[in-house]
């Protein structure tokens, strides 16, 4: 069960370069965002990645980010560009 | 979870000092950057080897968070400037990344001639259907009906097909992306920084603090979807076949995708034949 469990990334934001554009939240196939009422020292609301163990690293929240604040980072071994081999065996 | 001490993949490309940039909150120009940076990664291009120029508007900002050798040109002047980069040290990358209005309306012809004489370049143009730096006046690319700040009842004008104008010019590489499908712009800039020849891609970039404004598209996320739901991707057909119309159907994908000899190597060519005969 802990392979299960276990999480695939770690994702950074830089929330002071942030536009608050929602792109990650509603891009997330895993719905891994959502967004905050905080707000950063440009004055825009920021998201939060509240399910960070859902992640499936499929990048493409890191891709769409207008401001290049996203970075996420693969915490297993083995993962390659593209589809996550990661996440096959944990569903049989 | 901040990540102020992490290091972000695409530093080592960015003047990280400059960012938050200027850009509008879901702007294109900001993917089409990311993209950049990601393909010149991929295609293992040196940065002491890469020029990028760029124009006035927008995307004339854009090389100016580039951590290469970059240029901010005047308005239109932006491919005779790589022209001139290109011809007097061909062993630099040129790539020339600037707006519709830049590259089409004030450009215009220096663009067809650049392709006509095929110089080893990669131009990349973020289309976002107005001239937004200036505040959304109506340009070549605004759709058909379209609302700006210069036709309040809509545009009478047919927009022009870059993709078309650019084939029939006689680019080397054509491909018409829209900032929601920022993998396969990737690939595809790094295939036309492969690419010895004039490679061009066309960017289709949401606006939406301006054009989205004027045209009451709602929010950023509202014109990505509506984007994402008019785009459809058929590699190889004919681009005068590859339709563009912002709420019908926008077609994507590699048009074309040919060989011809490179406008430098003609010029050594040439200088070889000219003094083998003085």
């Amino acid at each position: 069960m802990d392979e299960v469990q276990r999480r695939l990334a770690h994702i950074h934001i830089r929330t002071s370069e942030c536009k608050g554009c929602r792109y990650c939240v509603e891009i997330c196939p895993k719905r891994v965002y959502e967004m905050t009422m905080v707000y950063n020292e440009q004055g825009y609301r920021v998201p939060r990645p509240s399910h960070e163990e859902e992640c499936i690293i499929c990048r493409r929240c890191e891709t769409a980010c207008p401001d290049l604040a996203i970075h996420i980072e693969h915490v297993s071994p083995g993962y390659r560009r593209g589809v996550s081999m990661e996440v096959l065996p944990l569903r049989s | 979870m901040s990540g102020g001490e992490v290091k972000f993949p695409l530093d080592g490309f960015l003047r990280r000092d400059r960012f938050p940039h200027l850009w509008c909150q879901g702007c294109g120009l900001g993917i089409i950057l990311g993209a950049f940076c990601r393909a010149v990664q991929e295609a293992d291009i040196d940065l002491d080897h890469l020029v990028v120029i760029s124009g006035i508007g927008c995307a004339g900002r854009l090389p100016g968070y580039l951590n290469c050798d970059t240029f901010h040109a005047t308005h239109g002047r932006a491919i005779p400037l790589a022209s001139g980069a290109k011809i007097a040290n061909p062993d630099l990358k040129v790539v020339v990344i600037g707006g519709d209005g830049d590259l089409f309306a004030i450009g215009g012809n220096h663009f067809v001639h650049a392709a006509r004489r095929n110089i080893e370049m990669l131009v990349i143009c973020s289309n976002n259907f107005n001239y937004g730096m200036t505040g959304g006046q109506l340009g070549p690319t605004t759709p058909f009906r379209a609302l700006t700040k210069t036709t309040p009842f809509g545009n009478w004008e047919e927009p022009l097909n870059l993709v078309q104008l650019a084939a029939a010019a006689g680019a080397t590489y054509v491909a018409r992306w829209t900032v929601t499908y920022a993998q396969r712009l990737t690939n595809s800039i790094e295939k036309g920084l492969r690419k010895e020849g004039f490679a061009f891609i066309e960017v289709v970039s949401p606006c939406p603090a301006i054009y989205g404004e004027m045209n009451e598209q709602g929010s950023a996320w509202q014109m990505w979807e509506e984007l994402e739901t008019v785009s459809r991707i058929q590699h190889g057909i004919p681009p005068a076949e590859a339709s563009f119309d912002l709420h019908e159907r926008i077609i994507c994908g590699d048009f074309i995708d040919r060989k011809r000899v490179g406008y430098t190597l003609r010029l050594r060519q040439n200088r070889d034949i000219a003094r083998g005969r003085s």
